[in-house]
């Protein structure tokens, strides 16, 4: 996209192009702050917005919109919590370990120093709850998806998804080759910060 | 003060408040498919209008109550019995302690709304007692639910036996559906044939119509070629279409990010009818300018103002 104007997704939803989902992070941030706004979604290159119609208009929404994207500073995201998460690789966890390595040309053993020698961002929490697209796999690792998706994917399970390495927070169907997975909870239901990996969270995986 | 499910039918959820503010976790809201009338149901037995009750796909539904209550049956039409007594929708019924409540099979439209009086006492997960089928939460233990069930049911609030919604406020749902839309972000996309089409010829829904969304058949829809776009926003009532030419219209349980076309959006008026189009039914879209479709809500919320109070906007909104 990077289209910076304001385009209208529904009578009372509005998204804006912006050049990088850190930009895009760092706008619905401080969005957020505003009480105007019933949902704001950062995407991969636009900021989202939604309003409830019968209070505000689109074009009020616009206005603000298009003067947060106007004047975006980039947040500096090295100051970001650093989220640790152990991760058993290969075996009945990571089924997939063994075709990723040969896919890439790799020994398995490789694919796991690789995975978990990298720093990844968490670019944006989408597909289902808590599914974190994270930024930063080493490129030697880029995978295509499976032909068929698994219809159980056990929760905390690490995949890769092309350019993506991700977790799934919750039990589901998923299409991600599986290279590990995690026993740390991800999201608790009932707190306040409900999911442990916000957007913008930095992220590192440690073989256990 | 228990509600015993003796026939659960199909799929049948509990939805309240949808699960609003959490769409960059990747949250989906869920709530009912048809909040105006979970919302109508809600306003006979005195609650408030986004309170918990069960969502009945296709009807073929029955409970016993251990307790008395008043009850209110809404939605798509189908036979409401007390004890074998036959009753009507949109009124608030007395069931008695040790009484069934029987809902027939949905006769037009597809999702039946139950309220009972104080409505039924879930804990709510992030923030809301909807049920989030494919997360496993929220709810009745995050299911759907099944016989022997025992749901607790909040305390009654005040009511009147016998109130109804009035005629005038109570939707029809047949088998053909016209959707007012407004063009969405990537509505540019359709070839300039599809632009005309896509108003012009009716969509079939498909056969596999959930809560995530509703695929249109018998249309088939053109894009003009583009690079692959990156993941971005949809929201209940976003009609996205993938290359196939089928579009899809997202519904209350829907993802939060996609990377298919954009090329409508639902009217904020008309999201509530998504839940009563019924598999192989016909769907039109007619197109409105997003100031049209704000304006046609404002009618319609002044409208519904003298019997659901200021509070109707709640029926549709998080806020």
């Amino acid at each position: 996209m990077a289209d910076r104007r304001v385009t209208i997704l529904s009578d009372r939803a509005l998204t804006i192009g912006v050049a990088s989902a850190a930009e895009a992070r760092g706008i619905a941030e401080r969005l957020r702050q505003e009480v105007m706004f019933e949902e704001v979604v950062p995407g991969l290159d636009s900021v989202s917005v939604l309003v409830n119609p019968l209070r505000k208009t689109l074009q009020e929404a616009g206005r603000v919109l298009e003067e947060f994207a106007g004047r975006s500073t980039p947040i500096d995201e090295r100051a970001a919590p650093l989220v640790e998460i152990p991760v058993r690789y290969g075996g009945e966890d990571g089924p997939d370990l063994g075709r990723v390595a040969r896919a890439c040309d790799l020994s398995p053993d490789e694919v796991i120093a690789l995975h978990s020698g990298a720093q990844y961002t968490v670019e944006i929490l989408g597909f289902l709850p808590g599914f974190a697209y994270l930024g930063g796999l080493d490129p030697r690792l880029a995978t295509e998806r499976l032909a068929e998706p698994r219809l159980r994917v056990p929760a905390g399970s690490v995949g890769i998804g092309g350019s993506f390495s991700g977790i799934y927070s919750l039990d589901g169907s998923g299409g991600w080759p599986l290279v590990g997975r995690t026993g740390m909870a991800l999201f608790d239901a009932d707190a306040e910060q409900p999911f442990v990996l916000e957007p913008g969270r930095r992220v590192r995986f440690v073989p256990q | 003060m228990t509600l015993n499910v003796l026939k659960p039918g199909v799929q049948t959820t509990v939805q309240g408040s949808p699960r609003t503010g959490l769409r960059h976790f990747g949250m989906p809201w869920s709530g009912p498919a048809d909040p105006l009338s979970l919302a109508m149901a809600n306003r006979l037995c005195g609650n408030d209008l986004r309170a918990p009750g069960l969502e009945v796909t296709f009807g073929n539904f029955e409970c016993l109550f251990t307790e008395e209550r008043l009850v209110a049956v809404t939605g798509a039409d189908a036979s409401v019995t007390i004890d074998g007594r036959p009753q009507a929708m949109h009124r608030a019924l007395r069931v008695g302690a040790g009484e069934r409540v029987a809902i027939g099979p949905a006769q037009r439209g597809m999702r039946i709304y139950l309220a009972t009086g104080g409505g039924i006492d879930v804990k709510t997960a992030f923030g809301s007692p909807s049920t989030y089928l494919p997360g496993g939460f929220g709810g009745h233990e995050g299911r759907a639910l099944r016989e022997g069930d025992r749901l607790a049911l909040g305390r009654q609030g005040p009511a009147h036996e016998g109130d109804a919604t009035p005629a005038e406020l109570r939707s029809v749902f047949g088998t053909s559906t016209i959707l007012r839309v407004v063009p969405s972000a990537e509505f540019e996309r359709l070839t300039a044939k599809s632009r005309r089409e896509i108003f012009e010829k009716p969509f079939m829904a498909g056969t596999q119509i959930d809560r995530m969304g509703i695929r249109l058949k018998d249309n088939p829809v053109s894009l003009r070629p583009a690079p692959p776009m990156n993941s971005a926003a949809v929201f209940p009532g976003t009609i996205q279409c993938p290359e196939g030419g089928e579009p899809i219209i997202l519904g209350p349980d829907a993802q939060t990010t996609g990377g298919y076309a954009r090329i409508l959006s639902v009217a904020t008026v008309d999201t509530y009818l998504l839940g009563q189009i019924t598999p192989r039914s016909q769907v039109r879209f007619f197109l409105k300018t997003p100031e049209a479709a704000v304006a046609d809500l404002v009618l319609r919320e002044r409208l519904l103002e003298s019997w659901l109070g200021g509070q109707s906007a709640r029926s549709f909104s998080s806020a």
